[in-house]
């Protein structure tokens, strides 16, 4: 069922509610509020556009082209909001998002889906889309968590190599507690889908009318894909790190 | 001829970029005890730490073996000339996990972890065996101290290199370690500022704040 245009213009006198709030105890949100909201519709619109050329030309190089966008745009993100300023931290975002991309999507597609016109754009560009999306957040984090973990534990570090451990044995606990960091959340996560949240996709299949057990198929498929890329992404994203952020004699690069 | 054990040339030696020693000159060709002292800050830590490529901002070299330290695979080098870090911190679950734990890296892996040996140690280091099922976080830093070095004969050294190795320690322990730990046969380097290492040293070295340093060989 389609939501008449009017209808959701009529929708936008509900952020009266936030702006009388704001206004009322000046609160300084209204510009930002305003501005993000505009921003939102524009970028949807463009999106809107562009998926409904992609999905109708079927054309699998416009698709491939798309997903290389959205890698490098996520490698972007991802440069900009770790507050690591190392040289090499993009090269190592970019080779863990792109060896997990090339090895989970295929899978999913061709193997999993597999939907009848190859490289359908329909199914490629939005399960990519929850492929990287969380990969980039949970390799931010994990990151975040090992650079955060070293420090507190250098002196353990030190104390390691002294005792003859090369720089993977003595960053092993580090790298132990970084990846639980970033991946327990998740499993959590995953125990709660369907009673605590239901996942936009999910909700989104549903509300297109699609039968719940086709929605919770792909919801399972799709929970599935999310787990087994962010562990993999973390993983070659920290092996990485840690090969770049120690010299050769296992000393942390200043 | 004498083959040296250990040939240590630095012509300049630094802390972070400040220069701390010039011209250092030592070699040792048998089990000699060393005892470094000096002043806070004139680099006696940097200069130990320099032995067992911790430090690597100096000009010259150091030859262990006769081979250019830098040589050595640094989990080699360092599994022969093992350096106690002051205020050594323990890891594991239980005082007993942090020990083994040591063994389980692959450079060690031909040692054997021998649990005799570890509670003959233990007893003449003055601790009770019930110590290898306590929680390392209870420990004080006495008892830390002798753990680390107990760790580190466990692992049968070629060189020792103890950084303040009796700082926690009250007087009567710290006599009855000092006086095993000069016994081992083998070629220590040890920071300390106590009576017994400074008097039984067979050499003592005295780093001066002019970069320049007295060597008195007893």
């Amino acid at each position: 069922m389609d939501i008449k245009i009017i209808n959701l213009l009529f929708s936008f006198l509900l952020l009266l509610i936030p702006i009388t709030i704001f206004i009322k105890y000046k609160i300084q949100l209204i510009n930002t509020l305003i501005k993000s909201f505009s921003q939102m519709i524009i970028q949807l619109l463009i999106i809107a556009m562009i998926f409904q050329y992609l999905f109708l030309n079927k054309n699998i190089f416009y698709t491939i082209g798309w997903l290389i966008l959205m890698l490098i745009f996520s490698i972007l993100t991802l440069k900009k909001r770790l507050n690591i300023k190392k040289s090499f931290l993009w090269k190592i975002i970019a080779i863990a998002l792109f060896t997990n991309s090339i090895i989970i999507l295929p899978l999913a597609i061709f193997v999993f889906i597999n939907p009848k016109t190859t490289f359908d754009a329909r199914f490629t560009i939005p399960i990519y889309g929850m492929i990287l999306g969380n990969s980039m957040n949970s390799l931010a984090l994990g990151i975040e968590r090992f650079n955060e973990i070293l420090a507190d534990n250098i002196k353990n570090y030190y104390n390691s190599i002294c005792f003859g451990a090369t720089v993977h044995e003595a960053s092993l606990p580090i790298l132990q507690k970084s990846m639980r960091a970033s991946l327990l959340p998740r499993i959590i996560n995953i125990s709660s889908m369907g009673i605590i949240t239901l996942p936009g996709m999910m909700t989104g299949q549903i509300l297109a009318g699609a039968s719940p057990f086709i929605a919770i198929k792909y919801q399972i498929l799709i929970m599935v894909l999310i787990f087994s890329s962010v562990t993999l992404s973390s993983y070659i994203g920290l092996k990485l790190f840690i090969y770049k952020n120690f010299d050769k004699f296992y000393l942390p690069k200043t | 001829m004498n083959l040296n054990l250990l040939e240590i040339n630095i012509k300049n030696l630094y802390a972070g970029d400040k220069l701390i020693l010039k011209n250092f000159k030592l070699n040792i060709s048998d089990n000699k005890n060393i005892t470094i002292i000096g002043k806070t800050g004139v680099g006696k830590s940097t200069l130990l730490k320099t032995l067992n490529l911790l430090n690597l901002k100096y000009e010259g070299y150091i030859l262990y073996k006769n081979k250019n330290i830098l040589q050595y695979r640094p989990e080699e080098l360092r599994s022969k000339i093992i350096m106690v870090i002051q205020e050594t911190p323990l890891y594991g679950d239980t005082v007993l996990d942090d020990i083994t734990n040591i063994f389980k890296f692959k450079i060690n892996h031909n040692k054997k972890f021998n649990m005799d040996k570890l509670k003959q140690l233990l007893k003449i280091f003055l601790l009770p065996e019930t110590i290898l099922n306590a929680n390392p976080l209870n420990l004080s830093g006495g008892e830390k101290q002798r753990i680390s070095l107990i760790k580190a004969l466990l692992i049968e050294p070629e060189v020792l290199l103890l950084d303040e190795p009796s700082s926690a320690l009250d007087k009567n322990t710290e006599k009855i370690i000092s006086e095993y730990l000069l016994n081992i046969p083998i070629p220590k380097f040890i920071i300390s500022h106590s009576k017994i290492f400074t008097e039984k040293a067979e050499i003592l070295i005295e780093l001066l704040e002019n970069q320049t340093y007295n060597l008195i060989k007893k």
